[in-house]
């Protein structure tokens, strides 16, 4: 039933006392990361506890909605707003009102009488009684509901959720959450106690389980790299949620907080309040269709988008959610690398296929990947035949194998001797960047204590140099040294300055993506470099020595600076940056790496191709990188027996046997795959994006 | 030699090696040898922030969590998340404590088998190293005894429930299971020139290889060695001597 709607010119509105207006610049290094390099001087606008999506909005209007502190018209507010900042308010209120009316419908400014004008708090206090239950704690605290941990009177712990107040809405959907509970009978629902109404509060009272969110106890497992428990944990939600179709159930509003994991491994799933019959077909639309964007299946994010009504949910939609769920169980990732900003998530969701694991750092797994990838086709019918076909199907897909068989070679034995030296701090004057850049790959490729020291050591002798200094800024992230990282990024600056153009500052920029993206979960302030990076691009970036007009026209090295930096999530890309690849691919210029990495920032299939229609390099070394970053485009186990191949020919050739040791430490950790972030490593060119004469591969 | 004699010694033998200038460089660098590399595989799985909690089972509904609840009160530290036993009256400085270093992997399956035995044995504090970095430093896990007899029966109970638990291991710190699993430590007393054992002894050492930076690798650490035994302390074993502090006690 709708709540009634206030009148938004003569009303008088609040901002609650717990919504929260944060500047972007003011929230953690993940969560801007997270947003994206757009949001650079907004703010987010949130409200915990409550059913409301996040929003972001400029620094002005963020200005403007705090002038609700205090009870306001729209029009009272944005006069005051006008005059104090010396602007016109009806230009105001002109550009505002939109934004304004939108944070309404959002329930983010709510009439000042409205029951969401004040702070949530429980209705309930320990010890009180309600419905003859004895309230024990609050378990969870929304805007309309709240849900207790209480006693029976026979002593039995019981979770009582009930209404706020006696609004008909929410005690219609406690209504309906019992009729399901009743119907479904426990096994993988709670049973259902009793329901009611007390003092006009709805209420429903169901079985406690112990346990945790199935997300945490996901969590638990790839913690622990348990692949087999893992599975058996997704395959289980499955069979559940396939079970509840069985029964004719869409439980309509999938996340990992409406799925409980007991103590003994049994799933439980909550929140039956959005729960309905699998419908007739020809039901088409939904107004009340509940969900959390990041489930949405693609028609569902394309209506929304196009601000239509929702269509209906389905057993192939709720196929779609359940799949984005295992899919996160599985990696703690978003198929489609999820932006926080909701209109690029829904037209991700309405565009994207899911991303194979490796192409989020995780160990591919082809069997299950396949399984998922069909459960999450864009269209319906291409989907499994329902949501127990999905089940079998994933609970029969094998468990990944392991790495291409060990078998023990030259290449082997270069990486063996290559460590030793290192704990032994043997290295000589030479090569000392490259070394202490090998020490911190082993070290990670190995999760090697003594490894890591020895790569902090050798790292104290090299120049500090803008790569000398990339080194020290990743070495302490590896070594979670805020301190540390902070000082080599302004020695980094410090050392960078001075460039104004031509290959040095490309590899520069080059290297401050890979600072800008290892160091993204530590708390050093990057948006120095950031800055200074986002005004490189800004600048020439020719290969000198090239011939201008060939450089201009067909060069790939800018395109692949910026790609770098626009994936660190620092750097907002460039708007020539897509016409430039346009350009590139007609010349047929640009190398796996340039190709693999434009795939990466724009999901473009095309991208893909052109990386994998590329010759790949004739040197050993270079080959082996080249099928690493394959497999991290592809997961394509064959790309791993590829490199694995190509650095036994490089330790038996003349390539230098620590830059061999460097392919084995990438090859251990495939899905982190990277190159070394110089032009050249133990003396070996690597020549990365590289203009190639009349495009000839 | 013992995982943590040879963690020890690696670790001066570098030192002696390739030393910085600064003795509280070199402490420091020496407190954190033996700290697991991050990377964003383990990064990822555990999460970021205070997400690990939900690996250790200590979020709403945690195993770990539940356990706890009844008996300990739990507070937010600087690096750590702290937990003393509710009914516990004030006391004093502890008498000793325990490390416990399972790999990070580890954890998600071994806390919480680490946190039954801590309060059967009413353990009356401990803390564990709060975000992904406090979890990748060897000494993720301290708990805190008021009498030696105590902190061996939890070894002996710590022993049987993580058996073939995969180990880290605490640098400088006394073996107490034969695998570096578990080991033991004396604080300084309190108001001295260290907070905390590793903290007093890697002062030490530092001191001792930067005055003797003229001297080659082996003599230098030979040297710091043979001050550190005139301490009283078993530098074989990493334990302090009854004469060790005594000094610091004084003072």
């Amino acid at each position: 039933m709708n709540e009634a709607v206030p009148d938004i010119a003569e009303a008088r509105f609040i901002l609650p006392p717990d919504v929260k207006l944060l500047p972007v610049a003011e929230l953690s290094a993940r969560l801007r990361e997270r947003i994206g390099p757009g949001a650079q001087g907004h703010s987010v606008v949130t409200r915990q506890g409550f059913r409301v999506t996040s929003r972001l909005v400029p620094q002005p209007l963020a200005l403007l909605i705090d002038e609700f502190r205090a009870p306001a018209r729209l029009t009272d507010a944005v006069l005051r707003f006008a005059r104090s900042n010396g602007q016109d308010p009806q230009a105001v209120l002109d550009l505002a009102f939109d934004a304004l009316a939108t944070l309404v419908e959002a329930r983010l400014l709510v009439p000042q009488d409205a029951p969401e004008a004040r702070a949530l708090a429980p209705t309930l206090a320990p010890g009180q009684g309600f419905a003859g239950f004895e309230i024990e704690r609050l378990v969870r605290s929304l805007e309309d509901s709240e849900v207790f941990r209480a006693r029976a009177p026979d002593g039995r712990p019981v979770a009582l959720k009930l209404a706020r107040d006696a609004r008909p809405a929410m005690a219609e959907l406690l209504t309906r959450e019992a009729r399901m509970l009743q119907t479904l009978d426990g096994g993988d629902s709670p049973q259902l106690l009793s329901h009611g109404r007390e003092h006009g509060r709805g209420y429903v009272a169901m079985e406690w389980c112990d346990g945790v969110s199935i997300g945490v106890a996901a969590q638990q497992l790839r913690a622990a790299r348990d692949r087999r428990r893992l599975r058996d944990l997704v395959a289980r939600m499955l069979a559940a949620y396939g079970r509840l179709h069985e029964r004719g159930v869409l439980h309509g509003d999938i996340h990992p907080g409406n799925c409980l994991c007991r103590d003994d491994g049994r799933i439980v799933i909550l929140d039956f309040g959005h729960a309905r019959r699998i419908g007739p077909a020809g039901f088409t639309a939904d107004l009340a269709r509940a969900g959390i964007p990041q489930f949405y299946d693609p028609q569902m994010a394309q209506a929304v988008r196009a601000g239509m009504v929702p269509p209906a949910a389905s057993a192939a939609s709720e196929q779609y959610a359940v799949a984005v769920l295992s899919y996160m169980l599985l990696t703690g990732l978003h198929p489609i690398d999820a932006p926080s900003v909701q209109d690029e998530l829904l037209r991700r969701i309405a565009d994207r296929p899911p991303l194979p694991f490796a192409a989020r750092g995780v160990p591919s797994w082809p069997a299950v990947e396949a399984v998922l990838a069909r459960a999450l086709s864009h269209r319906p019918e291409d989907r499994h035949p329902d949501v127990a076909s999905l089940a079998r199907a994933f609970a029969a897909a094998d468990l990944p194998s392991d790495r291409p068989p060990k078998r023990r070679d030259a290449a082997d034995r270069c990486f063996d001797a290559a460590t030793k030296a290192i704990k032994a701090l043997m290295p000589g004057p030479r090569w000392r960047r490259d070394t202490a850049w090998l020490a911190l790959r082993a070290a990670q490729a190995l999760d090697d204590a003594e490894l890591l020291a020895a790569a902090d050591r050798l790292t104290a002798r090299v120049d500090a140099g803008w790569a000398g200094c990339t080194v020290a800024a990743r070495l302490a992230e590896a070594r979670s040294d805020a301190r540390a990282q902070a000082r080599a990024v302004g020695a980094f600056l410090a050392a960078a300055q001075g460039l104004t153009g031509g290959p040095a500052l490309a590899r520069a920029l080059l290297a401050s993506a890979h600072i800008l993206e290892g160091c993204a979960s530590r708390s050093a302030d990057l948006q120095p470099l950031a800055t200074w990076a986002a005004r490189g691009l800004r600048r020439p970036l020719p290969v000198a020595g090239r011939r201008r007009a060939f450089a201009v026209a067909v060069d790939p090295l800018p395109a692949f600076v910026a790609l770098s930096l626009v994936r660190s999530g620092r750097v907002p890309a460039p708007a020539t940056l897509e016409a430039h690849l346009q350009h590139l691919a007609a010349n047929r210029a640009g190398d796996v790496w340039l190709w693999a990495l434009a795939h990466d920032v724009f999901a473009d299939a095309r991208h893909r191709t052109l990386a994998l229609s590329l010759d790949l390099p004739r040197r050993p070394l270079m080959r082996g990188f080249a099928s690493l970053r394959l497999y991290r485009l592809t997961g394509d186990a064959r790309r791993l027996v590829d490199a694995r191949d190509a650095a036994t020919r490089a330790a038996a050739s003349t390539t230098p046997a620590w830059a061999v040791a460097l392919l084995l430490a990438e090859l251990r950790m495939p899905e982190a795959a990277m190159l070394p972030p110089f032009p050249t490593v133990f003396g070996v060119p690597i020549p990365v994006a590289a203009a190639r004469p009349g495009g000839a591969p | 030699m013992g995982r943590i004699a040879r963690l020890s010694l690696s670790a001066l033998r570098m030192a002696a090696r390739d030393a910085p200038d600064d003795p509280a460089a070199l402490a420091q660098w020496l407190y954190r040898y033996g700290t697991v590399p991050r990377g964003p595989a383990i990064e990822r799985d555990f999460g970021p922030d205070d997400e690990p909690m939900g690996a250790l089972g200590l979020t709403v509904g945690g195993a770990a969590r539940r356990r706890l609840e009844s008996a300990y009160e739990a507070s937010t530290l600087q690096g750590w998340y702290s937990f003393a036993r509710s009914a516990a009256p004030a006391r004093l400085a502890a008498a000793c404590k325990l490390y416990v270093s399972p790999i990070p992997r580890a954890l998600p399956d071994a806390f919480v088998r680490i946190v039954e035995v801590f309060v059967q044995a009413e353990v009356r504090s401990f803390k564990v190293g709060r975000g992904i970095e406090g979890l990748l430093r060897p000494d993720k896990i301290m708990a805190y005894f008021d009498e030696r007899p105590q902190l061996d029966v939890v070894v002996a109970r710590l022993m049987d429930r993580l058996h073939g638990c995969p180990v880290q291991g605490v640098p400088f710190t006394a073996d107490e299971g034969g695998d570096g699993l578990l080991s033991s430590g004396v604080d300084p007393p309190w108001g001295g020139t260290a907070s905390s054992w590793r903290a007093w002894v890697t002062a030490r050492l530092a001191a001792g290889l930067i005055a003797r930076r003229d001297r080659p690798p082996a003599a230098a650490l030979a040297g710091t060695l043979s001050d550190l035994r005139s301490h009283g302390v078993d530098t074989a074993r990493w334990r302090a001597g009854a004469a060790t502090f005594r000094p610091e006690a004084a003072a």
